[in-house]
């Protein structure tokens, strides 16, 4: 998994936009640092590089992501608007207990998927009627 | 024109000690004020939307704007208190700031008629007008008929408490001739001209009327106390007083209101300035004072005040009219305008769009959009991320989405009102309920924000406020932004965000009232947060639907 290239101190980014060699449409993103205004547009960047390689099913692996602001949930918002006419959909996996907190009191909980591990995140997508796979 | 109010005296006849003089003069002095104080709210009242409209009308030329200032200024008796009328008018779009100079250069020679009011014995006449006007106020049907005739009928309740304060402020001022400070005081100020000029401009900062010290002046000149020069150069140094206050006064004052305020103040001090010179260069025999004008005229020393400050007055004008081409720069360099007031001036409403429903709305709608994006403003002072502070005011900004809700509501009310179709009718209520709604939203957006931050930083309630505020700065974004694209997919994602919060406010309420959580202040306030919180997320909700 690369290093997305443009990504601020604060925030890694790592994705990598090769179809998986199982051809499903999922997509992983590793969000690691602080999801704010200053890397708003880091986090919109990678999400449209995710969709635009056809991912479908983004999972954002958020373990290491230590503080989000209402300018990162705003970059969710965008990338569920991205996924929207795709019939897609997003996971957060893993998200520390202020950062789950901070999107279910925006009201995104039935917009995304909050699990509490990448697995888990990957079966809901599964059970909520979503293929993986083309 | 002569005084014949009569001194006080002491009850055994004699002359009266300071002690007897000091409360009479004090609570003319009182009555003066609270007197000029109900004018004044008076004519903030007239700066009603209704109001200012017909306003436009009567300042549609230069001379219009003239007689306006006079009108204003003899009628309010504080040219002050016209800039603030005269301002609302600005920030309305009614006015243009230019014409707004105009109005209140010219409303200083309208305060000078106190001057020429208190040379006359106007006792009986003061005395009918406070008992007819407050006996009618009594009446709640009189007083609550319309806005403007409850105002008007205010007006001339104050007018007449000022003049009975004068009528007190007179008869006290006679015998404080007999008391020894008071003889000591007019023995340095006949001694010194400057030391007049500056006791001018303190007392203008003490007694906010200009008027008001010339009626102070002409008591104490009548009964030979001061003498006419004395009294005039005290009368000029009110000018610069003018400008202290400003300076001292005109803290809330910003933009606009403040570039009219200076204007205020440059003209009276500049006025009051070479009026001045005048009276100091004539005492060389260079020139013929005014004084000595005044005596070929054969007037009174009452007069001859009353006169000096209707010159002064008149003056402010010529000044203004020799400075206003250039008036307007030179303010804009010193109080430059602000965000705040650029938020609280309406962009697109526009009166001639009354007549036409749909322009109508379609200009409320954008005026609408223009507060929906300003909210998140103020959440400004219980935010984590200091990079998404704007910097502004957050009291500012809550005053100026007041400014602005309430001249949406003044439009959409005209526009309501105006004969039209059904279905342009039920449109128009639409717009009226979703600006009810907008403003609840700002009211309770307020409210939050003000709550959280009163959490201490770093402790468990501060983190869980903070949570609110910023899941509230995400959900008022998104409200903007679907009522800008009317996008479904926006108004969908809106609705899933706004839905039913009740379950996750029951945790919130169960985790705020453990006894873990924090102090009882720090508990009771995040419940609060909480109900505000629910309370917005409701208000989004039915605007997104």
């Amino acid at each position: 998994m690369a290093r997305l290239s443009g990504t601020s101190l604060d925030l890694e980014l790592h994705f990598d936009p090769a179809e998986p060699s199982d051809g499903s449409r999922e997509r992983l993103i590793r969000l690691v640092g602080r999801l704010e205004q200053a890397t708003q547009v880091d986090a919109e960047k990678a999400f449209r590089e995710a969709v635009a390689a056809g991912g479908r099913f983004v999972i954002l692996d958020c373990a290491k992501l230590e503080f989000i602001s209402s300018a990162g949930i705003r970059a969710f918002i965008v990338l569920i608007k991205l996924l929207k006419p795709l019939d897609g959909r997003a996971a957060v996996c893993a998200p520390q207990p202020h950062v789950r907190q901070a999107l279910e009191f925006s009201g995104l909980k039935s917009l995304l998927s909050i699990s509490s591990s990448i697995d888990e995140g990957r079966a809901t997508l599964s059970r909520s009627g979503s293929r993986l796979t083309p | 024109m002569r005084s014949t109010t009569h001194a006080l005296a002491a009850a055994d006849g004699g002359p009266m000690s300071a002690w007897e003089v000091l409360p009479a003069f004090l609570a003319g002095l009182v009555f003066f004020l609270i007197g000029l104080d109900a004018i004044k709210s008076s004519l903030k009242a007239l700066a009603s939307r209704s109001i200012r409209r017909r306003a436009l009308a009567a300042v549609a030329s230069a001379p219009r704007a003239v007689i306006l200032g006079i009108v204003f200024g003899a009628v309010g008796q504080s040219a002050t208190a016209v800039s603030f009328v005269v301002a609302s008018l600005v920030s309305a779009r009614l006015m243009t700031v230019q014409r707004a100079l105009t109005v209140v250069a010219w409303a200083n020679p309208g305060t000078a008629l106190l001057a020429f009011l208190a040379a006359i014995d106007m006792n009986l006449a003061t005395l009918w007008l406070i008992g007819t006007i407050g006996l009618a106020m009594r009446q709640r049907h009189i007083a609550r008929a319309t806005p403007l005739l409850a105002a008007l009928l205010g007006a001339m309740l104050g007018l007449g408490l000022l003049l009975f304060g004068l009528t007190q402020l007179k008869a006290a001022a006679i015998p404080m001739q007999h008391v020894s400070w008071f003889t000591s005081i007019s023995t340095a100020l006949n001694a010194s001209l400057l030391l007049g000029f500056v006791a001018g401009a303190l007392l203008r900062l003490v007694i906010q009327s200009s008027s008001g010290i010339v009626v102070i002046l002409i008591a104490l000149c009548g009964d030979g106390f001061l003498g006419a020069e004395q009294a005039l150069m005290i009368i000029h140094g009110t000018g610069f007083g003018i400008g202290l206050s400003v300076i001292f006064l005109a803290k809330g004052l910003r933009g606009e209101a403040l570039r009219i305020s200076y204007w205020q103040a440059l003209i009276n001090a500049v006025s009051g300035g070479v009026l001045a010179m005048w009276l100091l260069v004539a005492k060389f025999g260079a020139i013929p004072s005014l004084v000595a004008l005044f005596d070929q005229l054969t007037l009174s020393v009452e007069s001859d005040l009353a006169f000096g400050f209707l010159l002064q007055m008149l003056l402010c004008p010529v000044i203004g009219a020799m400075l206003v081409s250039r008036a307007n720069a030179i303010l804009t360099s010193i109080a430059p305008d602000v965000a705040e007031d650029r938020l609280a001036t309406p962009h697109f409403l526009d009166e001639r769009a009354l007549d036409e429903p749909d322009v109508a709305l379609e200009l409320v709608t954008q005026e609408q959009l223009r507060v929906l994006e300003a909210l998140p403003l103020l959440l400004d002072r219980a935010r984590f991320d200091h990079g998404t502070k704007s910097g502004l005011d957050t009291t500012q900004v809550r005053r100026a989405l007041d400014s602005l809700d309430s001249e949406i509501r003044g439009f959409l009310s005209d526009a309501i009102a105006r004969p039209q179709t059904r279905e342009s009718l039920a449109t128009l209520l639409r717009a009226s309920t979703r600006q009810q709604s907008i403003a609840e939203l700002l009211s309770s957006v307020d409210h939050l924000s003000k709550e959280v931050a009163t959490l201490s930083r770093d402790s468990s309630a501060s983190i869980l406020g903070g949570a609110l505020i910023e899941a509230c700065d995400v959900m008022l974004r998104t409200l903007h932004e679907s009522f800008q694209s009317g996008d479904s997919v926006d108004v969908e994602i809106l609705q899933s965000m706004t839905a039913d919060r009740g379950d996750q406010m029951e945790s919130i309420r169960k985790t705020a009232a453990d006894a873990d959580f924090g102090s009882p202040h720090e508990q009771a306030t995040m419940l609060y947060a909480a109900s505000l919180f629910e309370r917005v997320v409701y208000l989004m909700h039915r605007l997104a639907t």
